[in-house]
């Protein structure tokens, strides 16, 4: 029986210089904290380049990993330090980008239309509170996770998954 | 890292899914191992660079004791000296390039932590 490898063995493999046990992490995660960085960045377009820049930031800091079993938590505090870096400097890209996705938006899905919502209701919220909900709602962290990613209190993580799952049935208009 | 329990039938969800990136995406890992390629490439430069200037700093500091040295071995110790020099720099160089393989350099640099 032939399971799949633990996040510790690929990142042991990793460290001592397999790219394969490094790709295989990038296969791993990629969707999460993609998605996770769809949700906190503001413009879309910006987050598929911070999430390139997050996995080069990981592998050059694999050796400082202390504990490969929190591969997951420290990437996506990689994710959140460097989405609140990088905005700024992506912000002279924005008008570019928006320019494609407002002809990429004309011919959509359904799913495409919630997803658009969703993104555009998220940009309503302040940045902190985006993350929270982020990681707790859409990712399904709990709280106590969220709060060691963002390094936030606990309290503060509830209190921001809370106000911003309220908010944001207010600008969707969904009642739950 | 367990979905909370109320949360499973958030109303919200439904809008979250539609945004969900899918599971894996090989022209996003490409794009991170080609860019993970030039920093190792970068890295390596610039750690033969360092070397070399290294090198060329300590033959400088030590050009006088190596005139000296020259001078008290005579010409037949300095020729052996000379020979058994570049025998061993080509040695080197041989097993470099039979055990070429760039995830595991020759020397490694992780025991010295320097990367």
């Amino acid at each position: 029986m032939t399971g799949q490898p633990t996040d510790a063995a690929l990142v042991a493999a990793a460290r001592s210089g397999s790219d394969a046990a490094f790709a295989r992490i990038v296969d791993r995660y990629q969707s999460p904290v993609r998605s996770f960085l769809r949700r906190i960045c503001v413009y879309e377009s910006d987050a598929d380049d911070i999430a390139q820049e997050v996995f080069l930031t990981a592998w050059t800091r694999l050796r400082l990993l202390d504990d490969g079993r929190k591969l997951k938590s420290w990437l996506f505090g990689i994710a959140w330090r460097q989405s609140k870096m990088t905005a700024r400097s992506m912000a002279r890209r924005r008008n570019r980008d928006q320019a494609w996705h407002d002809v990429q938006d004309q011919a959509e899905s359904p799913d495409r239309d919630m997803h658009l919502a969703m993104q555009q209701a998220l940009t309503r919220l302040p940045e902190d509170q985006r993350a929270a909900v982020a990681l707790c709602l859409a990712g399904g962290w709990t709280h106590a996770d969220a709060a060691q990613v963002l390094e936030m209190p606990l309290g503060t993580v509830k209190s921001h998954v809370s106000r911003g799952r309220t908010r944001l049935m207010e600008i969707l208009g969904v009642s739950g | 890292m367990t979905r909370e329990p109320e949360q499973q039938t958030d109303p919200l969800a439904a809008f979250f899914q539609a945004g969900e990136v899918p599971s894996v995406d090989p022209a996003f890992r490409i794009e991170v191992m080609e860019a993970v390629a030039r920093r190792r490439f970068r890295i390596g430069l610039a750690v033969r660079a360092a070397v070399l200037a290294g090198l060329v700093v300590l033959a400088g500091l030590l050009m006088p004791v190596i005139d000296q040295l020259a001078v008290s071995l005579g010409a037949p110790l300095l020729e052996l000296l000379v020979v058994l020099l570049v025998t061993g720099l080509v040695a080197y160089a041989g097993q470099a390039w039979l055990r070429r393989n760039p995830d595991r350099p020759l020397l490694r640099w992780r025991r010295f932590r320097i990367f």
